[in-house]
């Protein structure tokens, strides 16, 4: 599986070292996935029984901030 | 129904003109006012595909559904459930950008639905927090719509179909 992707990936890393448009469009795209990785994680973390303290110093963002943002969506439980 | 309407001109042309955006909107009005026994199953699917598409808003789109007995939220469930659990997850992304700055999308895609419950991966994009500056973001159909065309038309007229079908059974 890896073997067959390396060259593929290896012209598209070198397209994107002098095209703009296909660097610029792989970091929106990676700005959304880290966003949903980041919901799964932390819906994951609440159902095991994690406090919004502990995922937010995981996260590196205040518990405030965790909170705020994941609490209503997830919820307090 | 203008030509450009019709189906298989659907995602060529119409989602990517200013001209046929207005059309989609004459075209939901007038689905929209039309009772559900009027209007044919083929007929919904070539506009709700168009509207969407074209990036508009869902309400619309919404209200025609509502018309013949389906919602939004049953088209996406039928998305998810053909094009598997992770769809919701990692639809709308780029793919290929994401190959150019080393990432297989793919690879990601086989952890993360191996690791984590079919129901945690549908439900990601309708608690995604909207984007900064933003009203409000991208709907979770509208992204399925786009990263699945096949599917999403596919599921569409599934569900149209089984609303047409319950509503039959239902009058007589």
């Amino acid at each position: 599986m890896l073997t067959r992707m390396e060259p593929a990936l290896d012209s598209a890393q070198s397209a994107a070292r002098t095209d703009p448009e296909i660097g610029l469009r792989a970091v929106a795209s990676l700005r959304a996935l880290a966003g949903r990785l980041e919901i799964v994680q932390v819906q994951n973390a609440r159902k095991l029984g994690w406090s919004w303290q502990d995922i937010a110093g995981r996260l590196g963002v205040t518990r405030q901030t965790v909170h705020r943002t994941y609490g209503k969506r997830i919820g307090s439980r | 129904m203008p030509r450009h309407l019709t189906r298989g001109h659907t995602r060529t042309s119409v989602a990517r003109t200013s001209v046929a955006r207005a059309s989609v909107g004459r075209a939901l009005g007038h689905a929209g006012r039309l009772t559900r026994r009027y209007v044919s199953g083929e007929h919904l699917v070539t506009v709700l595909v168009s509207a969407l598409y074209a990036g508009r808003d869902p309400r619309p789109a919404r209200a025609v559904l509502h018309s013949c007995g389906a919602t939004l939220e049953d088209v996406e469930a039928e998305i998810a459930r053909r094009a598997g659990p992770g769809a919701v997850l990692f639809g709308g992304l780029d793919r290929d950008a994401l190959a150019a700055i080393g990432i297989d999308l793919d690879a990601v895609r086989a952890r993360i639905e191996s690791s984590a419950g079919p129901e945690a991966l549908t439900q990601v994009v309708h608690r995604e927090p909207r984007p900064p500056g933003r009203k409000g973001g991208a709907s979770a159909l509208m992204l399925l719509a786009r990263a699945y065309p096949d599917i999403f038309e596919d599921a569409l007229r599934a569900v149209i179909s089984k609303a047409k079908e319950r509503n039959t059974a239902e009058a007589g």
